[in-house]
Order: structure tokens, then C-alpha cells, then sequence
């Protein structure tokens, strides 16, 4: 089923995000990764409610780090992607690039 | 310079207002990202936008559960109607649980709490079975909690509820049940009717609510993992970790258990008596054959939402089909509608027709189904060693649970308690046709079964449509000697009394006799009133100033309310006679104000006198020392100035001097006037009577006598 299912935009944002920050992937440079490639901010909060949503669906695992005093004591939460999230951003882009091929030029304007 | 530590205020929304079951990551990244640079506008939105969007996934996730609250909440006004009445009706085993003072209203509030919590559980078992994920979402530690606190918390909720709509809309929203039907009550949409809803959707909510996954990083929630798991699964169970638990014998007793349900809350929301009064007989044998397809379609539907969950569980293990199920079973669910309507007329013979439709039910079930239970072990290797088997033989229940419910029956039918003797004499005579009736060693073939549960069916239909027909004709009957007797009931008593002879309202009579009351209250002969013609207001002399003590009986009323009026309203009780030989006690448990008014035949100059004596009457012989306060009014001027003249106490009732009084003490309290006041002259004399704190929620037993004015 989850074959089939195909990632929205925000959340295909963050799945590259993750992949391309590797071992540091956890809230704050995913916010910032999102943010310098969108242009504008990004609510924390949103971030993590689609990591949520990701990780139930099996496409993102998670683990938490150790506590740490500039952040209150608080720890880092790492996100990883999972085979299977892999996957399914390939299985995106592919679609989408199939898609995107068909697309025709707006008449009387240059590229 | 912007601060290190970000809003304080902010933090603690952060940490307090998100949705439990999160751990600290986020709020740590929110304070590693306001100490690398971020303003504190920055650090406030985002606790505002992650506190916003936390609740709206966790209320997403419960969509169904809050749609499924918010439905079944709806039915409560049509299930209070039904337990109002449960509660008001006598009950055979209250006699087993009544008790005395103080511990009186225990009785009725545990059978009014069990019947709440009944229907609360009902509502919770319908939420997990029909959840389409049931298998494999709750475990059996959810479905336990979920059980076990409706009860706790609906009794918070309905109390929050209850202080809540007295505060707001004291004295509290009325409804006019008497008008009202059950289907009108499920869609009522009034204040009062929604505040009554609001106690169970709480409960609902809040004991389902953890029946639902947590949405907690690190730990994959089994009720969405499953929905995303490649991996196949096995066969779901009833419960999770109860997997293949459940026997088919059990299974067919829910099965059973739950259509019956389902045909006898159908069969008392829809099956009414005709509203004209004289139907014809045509339309009646209509109607009849209506009520019967409609128990039976009740019962089979109830049948089937549970067969479509549990089938699942038991494979090919069930042991029929269902459409061969729900042919037998419609044999015995086409016998409530009769029931129901007899019972709601107090006839014995609902218990009869119950006992006969249980009964054949049983046969039908009995002789369709195949052998259920495991066959017993075998006994053959004990004897090669002893002389007799050492396995005892399984204890037999049935035979204490039929002559139980046989003496509990006929105990209740006595107390002409029907509907709970009928449902007795039911499960007896299952019980009974139960163990009477070979079960056949295997299953019929399912097409011959079909047929033959068919011709069943349209055999039992036939008598069942008859005995409904007869109920009906019974009740519009019945109905109609109520209606007829309360009729002229209400004429003789207006005749008797000469009074209202008004034929404006006779149509409200006979609306008011024949709107579905069902029986006849017969009240013991009221003794004969003796009719005080209306005193006058207290004379008093034309001369401004008094030369002599002035001395008048009192002749006013006493009035009794309760908070938050401080003045007597349209809701006070008042009482012409003397309060020595009544009791009036508040029964909310809220204070009960009571205060004695005297009017005089015209104004009265204040400084025509020196002092007010007031003669009392004390026959109180409850502990709790009492004072009397006097106010003065002129309601003859705008505003209705008063002047108050303190309070006196009442030596008789104070704790030092107090005694039982047989016969009523005789006291004078003394109240001096003001030389000078902003109230110029009073007509009006009003006694307040200040109890002490543990007896404010009862009137006293303090007659007012007379008053005497004493010259200045």
C-alpha cells in the first residue's frame, strides 16, 4: 500500500533534507535546510509533525541523542531514512520527472 | 541586549500546553535556535504554531473517536427520559438495596448511576467493535480502562456540568419531556438538551481517549504501523493477545445477546401506540406487521455488526452462516415489539409472550446450531488404573440461574414491575428450551437449513403479528379508559370546586389527560380546606404620632427561597398558614432563605414610634441557634427605600437555653427605630429569620404573632 502512496511537497522537503544532512539530521538543521532552499521561515513545530507522520509510515527511523546544557538539557532527536523511504523518494522523483517531461512551453515566451 | 533565556511565559506554554506524550526535542530545538540569534517574536510563534499544530494532529487522529462521541452523546435526552422513568418506577430489588436516613437516596442514585454507566458502556463496546482497525488496535489493558473509568469519570462530568449550568443559567434549563418523543429528544438542540449531552460526551471522550495510539517518537504506535506494515498479518482477534480465546458458543451468546439489544432499543424509540383514538383495524394489522419486520430487521442488524467483526476472528470456525443465523435468530426478535408495548401498559402478559419468544428462540437456535461446546475428555485411560473416573462432572449453572430467575420474576411481577419480570422469565425459559432441545451432531447442509429456518420464520411471524395487533388494540383501549377516567376526573373536580369553569380551559384538560399517561393516580380524598377569607392589611391610625402602644395580630405570609435571589422572586414558596406544625427543608442541598412579611393599611411616619415589639412563637426543636432581623419598607415610594433594624436573637433557640418544646415558647423580640433616617415612614414590616450554618437549608418552626409599636 505504501508503494503506491506517493509523498507530498513538504514532505518529500524533508525527506531530502534528512538524506542530505546524513548523522545531523535532526530538528533545527532540517528547519534551516528548509528554509535556505524555500526562501522563508518554517515552523518548527510543522517539521516535526511531518516527521511524525513519515516516521509511522516507516520512511524515517529516529533516535534520541544525549542531553546537552546549550539546549537546556534537552536531547537531540536524529532522524534517519530507512530503505524503504529511499525508495519511495525515488519512487517520487521518477513519477514527477515523468511528469514534469510532458509539461508543454507557454506559447509566445522564451525560455 | 536580548536575553538568554527566552519568554518565561513562552517556555511554560511550551512545556505545559503541548499535547502529552512528546519528548523534550522540540523544545530543545526551539532554545538551541533562539540562543544561536532568534528574537523572542520568533521563539513566541513557534511555541504558538507547535502547540497549535500538536493538538490538531492529536484531534485529527481522533476524528472518529470525537464524531462517535459527539453521535452517541446525542442519543442521551431520549436514554434520560428512558432512566428517569426506570428511576421513578418501583423496582422489586429496590426493597434489597433501600435503605434508611441519611443513606435514603442511595438506592436510586446507584440504579441511576448504573443505568448511565450502562449506556456508556454500550456506546464504548459499539466504538470497539465497529472500528475498522479493531483487531489489531486495542489492547486488552485500553478496552479494560476504557470499561472501567466511564463510571468515575461521568460522575465528575455530570457534577462539572451540573455546578456549571446553575452558575450560568440558574435555576438551570428546563425540559418539557411530557411533550416530548424519543425521536424529538435525539434531535433536540436546545441549551437544555445540550447540556445534558455534554457529561457523556466527556465521559466518552475521555475514556476512549487512550484507546487511541500516542504519538510518542521512538516507539511505532501498532494501530497505524499495521496499516503501513508489509509483513502479513495473522487472523485478527476480539482482542489483541486474545487471539483464538474466544469458543463459537460464547461467540453466538453475543451474537444473540447483542441483537436482542439492538431489537428492544429499536422496539422502545419506535413502537408506539397509534395517536388517534380510534384506529381502524386495518391500520393497526399494518401497523402490527410494521413493528414485527422491524424487530426482526433490528435484531439481525445488531447481529450482523457484530458478526462482521467477529467472524474475522473465528475463520471457518463459525459454526453456521449468517443468513441461516439471522433467519433463527429472527424467529425470537420478532416477539419484542409485543413485549415492549405490553409491558409499557403494566400488562402481565409482556412476561408471558417474552418467556415464549425466549423459548422459541432457544428451540430454534438449538436445533439449527450443531454441538458447540468441546466434546468432554475421555475417561477411558483414568479407568485403566482406577475403578472410577477421576474427573468430576462439569457443574451445571443453568438449573440455579432458572430457578433464581423464576422467584425473582414472580417477585417482580407481584411489585407489578413487567419489563423486569419479563426479561427474567426469558432467560429461564431459554435457559430452560435451551437444555430441553437435542442440538443436532452437524450442521445442516446450508440451503436445506436456509429453508427450513425460513418456514420457521413465517410460522412464528404469524402468531407474533397477532399478539402485536392485540397489543396494540389493548393499549389504544387502555389509553382510552385513562384518557376517559382523567377526564372526568379533571371535569368533577372542577365541577366540585365551582371554580374554574373557564372552557377556555378544557382543551387543556383533555390535551393534559390524554398526552400518553397510561395510568391512574389515585390520590387519598384531600382533607377539607377551611377557607380564610383575605385579611386586610394591618390598620393603623391617621395620627402622625403614636400616645399609646399600638398592637396588631400579624396576618402576612411567609415566603421561602433560595439563592442567588435575595428578595422573595416568582419562584418562592409561600405559606398563609403557620409554619409551627410543617417542615420545609431545600432539597438541592442550597440554602433556604425564609422571611415574614407584614403590610400595613398605609404609610406609617418612622418617627411615630420608639421601638417595634415583635411577639414569636417558638416549636423548633432542631439544634442550631436562630436570630430574627427586621427591615422596614415604604412601598408606596419610588425605589422602594428600606431601612434595616439589625437582628434579635431568639433566646429560646440558642444552644445554652435549649430544650424540646412540646407546645410552642412564647418570646418578645425588641427592635428600636432610629430617631433620624433617610426613610421617612414604612408600610411594610418584613421579618428575616438568620439560621445558624448547619441548619440554613431548612425553614424554622418561628410563628410571627403580633407586633406592638411602642410610643417615642
Amino acid at each position: 500500500m505504501t508503494d503506491r502512496g506517493y509523498l507530498g511537497e513538504f514532505e518529500l522537503m524533508i525527506l531530502l533534507a534528512v538524506i542530505h544532512l546524513g548523522d545531523e539530521a535532526y530538528g533545527v538543521p532540517i528547519s534551516r535546510e528548509l528554509e535556505a532552499h524555500r526562501g522563508r521561515g518554517v515552523a518548527v513545530g510543522s517539521v516535526y509533525a511531518a516527521l511524525e507522520r513519515l516516521e509511522t509510515k516507516g520512511l524515517v527511523e529516529s533516535s534520541l541523542g544525549e542531553p546537552t546544557a546549550e539546549r537546556g538539557g534537552k536531547a537531540k532527536r536524529y532522524f534517519r531514512i530507512t530503505k524503504q523511504g529511499l525508495r519511495q523518494v525515488h519512487e517520487t522523483r521518477r513519477v514527477l520527472s515523468k511528469l514534469w517531461r510532458t509539461l508543454p512551453e507557454p506559447q509566445g515566451e522564451r525560455p | 541586549m536580548k536575553p538568554n533565556e527566552p519568554p518565561r511565559v513562552a517556555q511554560w506554554l511550551l512545556q505545559h500546553g503541548m499535547p502529552p506524550g512528546r519528548d523534550d526535542a522540540l523544545a530543545g530545538d526551539l532554545l538551541e535556535e533562539y540562543r544561536a540569534g532568534r528574537s523572542s517574536g520568533w521563539f513566541w510563534q513557534q511555541v504558538l504554531s507547535a502547540i497549535g499544530i500538536g493538538w490538531m494532529r492529536v484531534l485529527g487522529a481522533r476524528g472518529m473517536l470525537l464524531l462517535f462521541a459527539a453521535l452517541w452523546s446525542s442519543l442521551a435526552p431520549a436514554w434520560n427520559a428512558l432512566v428517569d422513568q426506570a428511576v421513578r418506577r418501583p423496582n422489586p430489588s429496590e426493597q434489597f438495596w433501600r435503605m434508611d436516613a441519611p443513606f435514603a437516596g442511595l438506592g436510586s442514585f446507584g440504579q441511576w448511576l448504573l443505568l448511565n454507566t450502562s449506556f456508556l458502556w454500550a456506546g464504548i463496546l459499539l466504538y470497539f467493535v465497529s472500528h475498522t482497525s479493531f483487531a489489531k488496535s486495542f489492547s486488552r489493558k485500553d478496552v479494560m480502562r476504557a470499561f472501567l473509568s466511564a463510571a468515575p469519570i461521568f460522575l465528575l462530568a455530570y457534577f462539572g456540568t451540573f455546578v456549571a449550568m446553575n452558575l450560568l443559567f440558574y435555576p438551570g434549563p428546563t425540559l418539557p419531556r411530557r411533550t416530548m418523543t424519543p425521536l424529538g429528544e435525539i434531535f433536540d438542540l436546545r441549551a437544555g438538551a445540550l447540556a445534558l449531552r455534554v457529561p457523556y460526551f466527556i465521559t466518552l471522550l475521555c475514556a476512549l481517549w487512550e484507546a487511541r495510539p500516542r504519538f510518542v517518537f521512538g516507539s511505532r504506535d501498532a494501530f497505524e504501523a499495521a496499516a503501513f506494515d508489509p509483513a502479513p498479518h495473522h487472523a485478527p482477534a476480539m482482542f489483541a493477545g486474545d487471539q483464538g480465546d474466544r469458543s463459537p458458543a460464547s461467540v453466538v451468546r453475543l451474537l444473540v445477546v447483542a441483537g436482542l439489544i439492538n431489537a428492544l432499543i429499536v422496539a422502545v424509540l419506535l413502537c408506539r401506540l397509534p395517536a388517534s383514538h380510534t384506529p381502524s383495524l386495518t391500520g393497526l394489522l399494518f401497523r402490527a406487521m410494521a413493528y414485527v419486520a422491524l424487530g426482526a430487521l433490528a435484531g439481525t442488524v445488531g447481529t450482523w455488526i457484530y458478526w462482521r467483526r467477529v467472524s474475522g476472528s473465528l475463520g471457518a470456525r463459525m459454526p453456521l452462516p449468517f443468513r441461516l443465523f439471522a433467519l433463527t435468530c429472527a424467529a425470537g426478535w420478532v416477539w419484542v415489539p409485543a413485549v415492549v408495548l405490553l409491558a409499557a401498559q403494566d400488562a402481565p402478559a409482556a412476561a408471558a409472550i417474552a418467556a415464549l419468544g425466549a423459548a422459541l428462540l432457544a428451540v430454534g437456535l438449538r436445533r439449527t446450531l450443531p454441538l458447540l461446546h468441546e466434546p468432554l475428555p475421555s475417561d477411558a485411560d483414568d479407568r485403566e488404573l482406577f475403578a472410577a473416573t477421576l474427573r468430576t462432572a462439569p457443574r451445571e449453572v443453568q438449573g440455579y440461574v432458572i430457578a433464581v430467575s423464576i422467584y425473582l420474576a414472580g417477585f417482580a411481577l407481584n411489585d407489578r414491575a413487567h419489563l423486569f419480570a419479563s426479561g427474567l422469565l426469558a432467560l429461564s425459559a431459554f435457559l430452560f428450551a435451551w437444555q430441553l432441545t437435542l442440538a443436532p451432531p452437524r450442521a445442516l447442509q446450508s440451503r436445506f437449513g436456509n429453508a427450513r429456518a425460513t418456514r420457521r420464520l413465517a410460522r412464528t411471524a404469524i402468531p407474533a403479528v397477532l399478539v402485536t395487533l392485540w397489543a396494540l388494540l389493548d393499549g389504544v383501549a387502555h389509553r382510552d379508559r385513562v384518557g376517559e377516567a382523567n377526564t372526568a376526573s379533571a371535569h368533577g373536580n372542577s365541577a366540585s370546586a365551582g371554580a374554574d369553569t373557564n372552557p377556555k380551559h378544557a382543551p387543556n384538560d383533555m390535551s393534559a389527560a390524554l398526552d400518553g399517561y397510561e395510568s391512574i393516580v389515585l390520590w387519598p380524598e384531600p382533607p377539607k380546606k377551611e377557607i380564610i377569607a383575605p385579611v386586610p392589611p394591618a390598620p393603623v391610625p391617621r395620627d402622625p404620632r403614636l400616645t399609646k402602644p399600638l398592637v396588631f395580630r400579624f396576618n402576612g405570609a411567609y415566603w421561602y427561597f433560595q439563592p442567588p435571589s435575595q428578595h422573595p422572586g416568582p419562584h418562592a414558596h409561600v405559606s398563609h398558614g403557620s409554619p409551627l406544625a410543617v417542615d420545609i427543608h431545600s432539597t438541592t442541598f442550597i440554602p433556604l432563605t425564609m422571611e415574614a412579611h407584614q403590610n400595613l393599611a398605609r404609610p406609617l411616619r418612622l418617627g411615630c414610634c420608639g421601638s417595634i415589639e415583635v411577639e414569636i412563637s417558638n416549636r423548633d426543636n432542631r439544634l442550631g441557634a436562630l436570630a430574627l432581623a427586621m427591615i422596614l419598607a415604604d412601598t408606596s415610594a419610588p425605589g422602594k427605600p428600606s431601612l434595616y433594624l439589625g437582628q434579635q436573637p431568639i433566646v429560646s433557640s440558642q444552644p445554652e437555653r435549649f430544650h424540646i418544646k412540646p407546645v410552642p415558647v412564647t418570646e418578645t423580640l425588641r427592635f428600636v427605630l432610629p430617631a433620624h433616617a433617610p426613610l421617612k415612614q414604612f408600610d411594610e414590616i418584613t421579618l428575616v429569620v438568620m439560621s445558624d450554618p448547619m441548619r440554613i437549608d431548612m425553614g424554622a418552626r418561628i410563628a410571627i404573632a403580633q407586633f406592638q409599636l411602642e410610643p417615642r
